[in-house]
C-alpha cells in the first residue's frame, strides 16, 4: 500500500535552526556562520575581527573543530565568552549543538556571534544553523574555481571573502575567473578581497559586518 | 560525507509513519532531491541499505527524484531552469530567487500491514 508522505528529511533540523534564530532575534544577537576550506584563514579572519572590534562589541564565538582545541587556544582573548564544539570527525556543525553553546553564553550582553564552521566547503553549506548571514571563506592559495564547483555555498553565502590576495601574484590563481563564476552563480554577493597576514582589504569587510551587528534584525 | 546523516533523519520520519500505520514492511521510499544539494546517488542509497540493516526497511528500494535548479528572476519575472550553474537570466540580470533544487522530501512509502 502506497502512502503520500511530503516532509521534508531536515525537518527537525530546520526546526532547530528557526528556534535558535528566534532565540537570537528576542535577545538582539547577530549570528554570523563562517564556513571555508581548512586553511582559507578562517581563524586568522576571526582573530582579525575580534581584536577590530574589541572595544566596539560585544562578541562571542563558537568554534567548530574535527579534533583539536588549535583554533580555540588562538582565539583565547581576555573575556571573550567562548565555546568549542569538537565534532569528533563529523564534518559540519549543527544546529542542535549550536543551540546548547548558546545556553552557555549571556546572549542579553551579546551583540553578535561569530561560528567558525568546520573547515569544508560541503556539508557545511547544507545546514542552517539559525544564523543570520553566512559567511563563504576561500583563499588564492587554494585555486580560482571554488565557487563553480561547490556552488550550493556560494549560492548560500550572504557574502563571500577572498583571502591571501597578497599571495596571488605566487599562484596561478586566475582572479576574472574566479570572479566571473562567482558573478554566474550569485550575482548579488559582496565580494571581499583581502590579506589576514598584512591587514589590507579589511575594512570593507569590518563595514560590512558593522552593518549587519547595528542594522534592522533579520 | 553527510549523507549518512541525511538517512538518519530519514529512518526516523519513516520508523514514526510505519509505527503510526501499524506496517509490518516498508518496501519502497520515494525521496526529492534537490540538485544544488549535490548529494552524491550511490552513496545515499549506500548510506540506507546499511542504516535499514535489522529494521523493517531492510531491503527496501530507495528511488531518487531528482529537482533540478529552477530561479525566478527578480527583474523581468520568468522563470527558468539552471544549466551549468549560471544563475544569470536572459534579460542579463543575476538577481534572481531560488524556486527549486535545493529541497529533500520524503515523497511517499510503500508498505504491507
Amino acid at each position: 500500500m502506497e502512502y503520500k508522505i511530503m516532509k521534508s528529511v531536515m525537518g527537525e533540523s530546520e526546526g532547530i535552526a528557526e528556534s535558535v534564530r528566534s532565540q537570537l532575534k528576542e535577545n538582539g544577537v547577530v549570528m554570523i556562520n563562517i564556513i571555508g576550506s581548512p586553511g582559507a584563514g578562517k581563524t586568522s579572519l576571526l582573530e582579525m575581527t575580534l581584536d577590530h572590534f574589541r572595544d566596539t562589541f560585544s562578541l562571542a564565538v563558537i568554534e567548530g573543530d574535527l579534533a583539536t582545541s588549535r583554533d580555540a587556544e588562538r582565539l583565547k582573548r581576555e573575556s571573550l565568552p567562548m565555546v568549542m564544539i569538537n565534532t569528533d570527525g563529523g564534518c559540519y556543525l549543527q544546529p542542535l549543538s549550536i543551540q546548547s553553546a548558546l545556553n552557555e553564553f549571556d546572549l542579553s550582553s551579546l551583540d553578535a556571534v561569530l561560528i567558525e564552521n568546520v573547515g569544508n566547503l560541503v556539508c557545511p553549506a547544507h545546514f542552517d544553523l539559525g544564523e543570520n548571514c553566512k559567511v563563504a571563506v576561500v583563499s588564492t592559495t587554494e585555486g580560482d574555481d571554488k565557487p563553480i564547483k561547490y556552488p550550493l555555498l556560494f549560492r548560500e553565502a550572504d557574502v563571500a571573502i577572498l583571502n591571501k590576495i597578497d599571495l596571488a601574484q605566487y599562484t596561478n590563481f586566475n582572479i576574472d575567473s574566479f570572479k566571473r563564476d562567482l558573478k554566474q552563480l550569485h550575482d548579488t554577493i559582496p565580494l571581499f578581497e583581502m590579506s589576514c597576514t598584512n591587514n589590507s582589504g579589511m575594512a570593507a569587510w569590518y563595514e560590512w559586518l558593522e552593518s549587519k551587528i547595528t542594522g534592522p534584525a533579520v | 560525507m553527510h549523507e549518512f546523516s541525511i538517512i538518519n533523519n530519514l529512518i526516523k520520519i519513516i520508523l514514526d509513519i510505519a509505527e503510526e500505520e501499524k506496517l509490518q514492511r516498508v518496501t519502497s521510499i520515494t525521496l526529492r532531491i534537490g540538485d544544488l544539494l549535490h548529494i552524491v546517488p550511490e552513496t545515499l542509497v549506500f548510506a540506507f541499505d546499511s542504516v535499514v540493516k535489522g529494521t523493517i526497511c531492510d531491503g527496501a528500494v530507495l528511488e531518487l527524484e531528482h529537482v533540478p535548479v529552477t530561479v525566478q528572476c527578480r527583474s523581468c519575472s520568468i522563470t527558468f531552469t539552471v544549466t551549468e550553474n549560471d544563475f544569470t537570466c536572459e534579460c542579463g540580470s543575476g538577481d534572481v530567487e531560488m524556486i527549486g533544487g535545493k529541497e529533500m522530501v520524503i515523497v511517499k512509502l510503500d508498505g504491507d500491514t
